[in-house]
């Protein structure tokens, strides 16, 4: 039998301590939305209205099938943590403007039912919910691998898109070493095809350092995770260029969105310092790996996936020894008390 | 004096203390008082007075059944009558108090006497028995007598650390005490100095701006004897095992204590006690006391003397604004919440906060579940994974709560403080810490 959890928390009305941090878990997801609106914003600009309509979609599909989960199950309504909205959000970032309207629909229903609330019910979440929303939805590569080039509008109105009228997303592994007459520098400012939110990495970039700014991320870790990618991506590289073939890898795809991403949703990253150090790392070098083993186009989020069924481990093994349990001073006690 | 010393987490509160330029008023008021016949791990104690008796300042009025020390009459006045009273720190037993009329005069008995040998000729003994007489208690800790310190343990300290830091949130009792007896805690460490056969003390101080120009340092001077030791202004600084950790290196996990590794951890408040005890023969019966929060109309710092109620703290104070509060005893992390007004104020206090109810109160709407954040992993003093422990208490596993280093806890309350969700993992901890107690036990 499996155990069902209460899944309210219990804490008594008066105990101590009576000091609380002013800071609430609708602060951080609130940090987390304003990192990435400049993203979505540039979205926008970059694919017309269809990109806010998929996004609101995903957003709107997510907090309602938590309220409604949360509606059969009993549970307390917090649609105002807005962890929901930021889920939705996330996901609909991480998908071309030209995708069918049905895929971030089911995508955020995916992510918010499977991965978020029903892990909760045995315990915490083990995953980024939106992450595994993705995963989902990349049984259909094609739609996720092609969207509209940019400043290349499309209708709002039409369901869907044929997949031979939209341009490829730039990502190396898939097409070895062409960018499409792309530049490096078209890359790095979002004039290019890509998801909603992973086309510009400076505003990307903006967000990273408000979040950092806000103290809600060590700087380390988008660093860490940053310099990885880098590292891995420059040692071996798929053209002959090293540098060119380390900004094309960081800058295309979802590397830069991933350093978000990964830490959007506390759940799958480990607790412990080093744990999330090394999480970082491997996140990054995984998502290169990914990427050149050509099993899935984009490798940032199967990498962070990955990392999140890792974490608990991670975190058990990597835990800090508890002040005061030294072997030896436990020797040097036993010795002072046999000698009294 | 180059050199700051740190820890691992704590956290600085950056709350402005209200109370921090006001100078220690003495609570002279005609009052009743209530004095609990109770010291910390000293025996049972009886009353020697009975209603209707006058009692001067410093008169005994409770002697313990066996040797130890005894209760003295913190004013003077008239017995109105003995009652049996429950303590809020420890509800379970009933204790003997006395009520007692204070006629505001504040008469000393004749009796008391300054210590009149020089200290250079005192024995540790002599010390003890001054200390014990006077029935001096280690304050701001464990509140245990301490000439049952000295007797354990002269000879075997090598460190003796004086915390004079005030890390904790609108406390500044300790800080009037430096800048208005700085003298005061310096004769005190001498006197330790001596009872404890050492030739040097560490005095621990925080780096924050209240603490940089103090008395204490002018009254240090350029003393050999005394070191001061600046650290890092965080919460929870004044924890024993932290500065020991700190002065000696060694990390003074559960079942020890830092005297296992010749070390003492004592409050600047217990230092001028004892010398209290020396100079005017003074028993200890009142204490600098800190009443503060938002909800007082004016904070004020108080020398109290034990046995006032908490009501009277907050008359003096001009009573209570901005709607319904919280009347808290000690520090807000760790203190008691207390719901009786009456109950007497005893050495164990060393502030009374008020903090309006909202504010302190996790109502439901505050309260969701851990979203493992880590931010609790990351200010834990003791190097615990505070989120792990709670999961593994919600879900019943006490085993694996206990293997996770529960009875490692400090209970200094930072991770129910910084916790975004407010979901109290403190107090999960602490289920699993009583648990793993109560299991030791029974297998005794």
């Amino acid at each position: 039998m499996i155990k069902l959890r209460k899944p309210e928390p219990v804490r008594a009305l008066f105990e101590a301590p009576y000091f609380l941090t002013e800071e609430s878990v609708m602060g951080i997801n609130l940090d987390f939305i304003i990192a990435l609106t400049p993203a979505l914003v540039w979205g926008v600009i970059c694919f017309g209205l269809r990109a806010l309509a998929v996004v609101l979609l995903s957003v709107c599909t997510a907090v309602i099938s938590e309220t409604v989960w949360k509606l059969i199950f009993r549970q307390r309504i917090e649609t105002n943590d807005l962890s929901a909205v930021l889920c939705g959000l996330v996901l609909g970032l991480c998908l071309p403007a030209s995708v069918p309207y049905w895929m971030p629909v089911a995508g955020a229903f995916v992510a918010v039912v499977l991965f978020k609330q029903l892990p909760k019910l045995f315990g915490r979440g083990f995953c980024v919910p939106a992450v595994g929303g993705y995963l989902f939805l990349s049984f259909f590569q094609n739609e996720l691998t092609h969207s509209p080039k940019a400043f290349e509008y499309l209708s709002a109105a039409k369901f869907s898109f044929d997949v031979s009228e939209l341009a490829e997303i730039p990502l190396l592994a898939v097409n070895r070493a062409e960018l499409q007459g792309l530049s490096v520098f078209d890359l790095l400012l979002g004039r290019c095809p890509g998801a909603i939110g992973e086309v510009s990495v400076l505003l990307i970039a903006a967000g990273i350092i408000y979040l950092i700014w806000r103290r809600v991320l060590s700087w380390k870790l988008p660093v860490y995770m940053l310099l990885s990618t880098a590292l891995i991506s420059g040692l071996f590289p798929v053209t002959l260029d090293r540098v060119d073939s380390m900004f094309a890898e960081v800058f295309s795809g979802a590397a830069m969105l991933g350093l978000i991403v990964a830490f959007s949703d506390f759940s799958g990253v480990p607790v412990t310092d080093s744990g999330r150090e090394i999480y970082a790392v491997a996140c990054g070098a995984l998502c290169i790996g990914l990427r050149y083993t050509g099993l899935c186009a984009e490798g940032a989020f199967p990498a962070i996936f990955i990392m999140n069924l890792l974490s608990v481990p991670l975190d058990r093994l990597l835990q800090p020894k508890f002040f005061g349990s030294g072997k030896q001073q436990i020797k040097e006690k036993k010795g002072k008390e046999e000698k009294q | 004096m180059s050199n700051v010393y740190s820890f691992r987490g704590g956290v600085h509160f950056t709350q402005k203390s209200p109370t921090l330029k006001l100078h220690t008023e003495r609570f002279k008021d005609q009052i009743k008082l209530c004095v609990p016949l109770f010291i910390p791990g000293e025996p049972d104690m009886t009353a020697c007075v009975k209603a209707g008796d006058t009692v001067l300042r410093g008169q005994e009025i409770g002697i313990p059944s066996s040797d130890g020390c005894s209760v003295h009459s913190p004013v003077s006045g008239t017995v109105e009558g003995i009652v049996n009273i429950r303590l809020p720190s420890d509800k379970s037993r009933e204790i003997p108090a006395i009520e007692i009329f204070s006629d505001g005069k504040m008469e000393n008995i004749p009796l008391l006497q300054p210590f009149d040998k020089k200290l250079s000729e005192t024995t540790p003994e002599e010390i003890a028995d001054v200390l014990k007489a006077a029935s001096v208690v280690n304050l701001n800790y464990d509140g245990t007598a301490v000439y049952r310190k000295i007797l354990a343990y002269t000879g075997k300290i090598r460190r003796l650390i004086i915390n004079c830091s005030e890390t904790e949130p609108f406390h500044t009792n300790t800080l009037r005490l430096m800048f208005e007896r700085p003298a005061d805690i310096i004769g005190g460490i001498k006197i330790l100095m001596r009872a404890f056969a050492i030739t040097g003390a560490d005095i621990i101080m925080a780096d924050s701006e209240e603490e940089a120009d103090n008395s204490l340092l002018k009254a240090c001077g350029k003393s050999k004897y005394f070191k001061i030791r600046i650290f890092e202004s965080r919460y929870p600084l004044s924890d024993p095992a932290l500065l020991t950790k700190a002065m000696i290196g060694y990390e003074v996990g559960p079942g020890t204590c830092p005297e296992d590794f010749g070390c003492t951890v004592l409050s600047a408040e217990t230092c001028a006690a004892v010398y209290h005890a020396f100079a005017f023969g003074l028993p200890l019966v009142e204490r600098r006391i800190t009443v503060s929060g938002e909800s007082v109309t004016h904070p004020k710092n108080l020398l109290v003397p034990f046995g006032i109620s908490y009501t009277a703290l907050i008359d003096k104070c001009d009573g209570i604004r901005n709607g319904p509060c919280a009347l808290i005893d000690g520090n807000p992390l760790t203190g008691i919440c207390i719901s009786d007004y009456s109950a007497p104020v005893t050495a164990s206090t060393s502030a009374v906060l008020l903090v309006p109810e909202l504010l302190c109160r996790a109502d439901a709407s505050r309260v969701s579940a851990c979203i493992n954040c880590g931010r609790c992993s990351a200010v834990c003093p003791r190097r615990l994974l505070p989120s792990y422990i709670a999961a593994a208490v919600n879900a019943g596993n006490m085993k694996k709560a206990v293997k996770l280093g529960a009875e490692f806890c400090s209970e200094c309350g930072l991770c129910s403080y910084v916790c975004p969700a407010h979901s109290g993992p403190m107090n999960r901890i602490l289920q699993a810490k009583n648990s793993a107690v109560s299991e030791k036990e029974a297998d005794r």
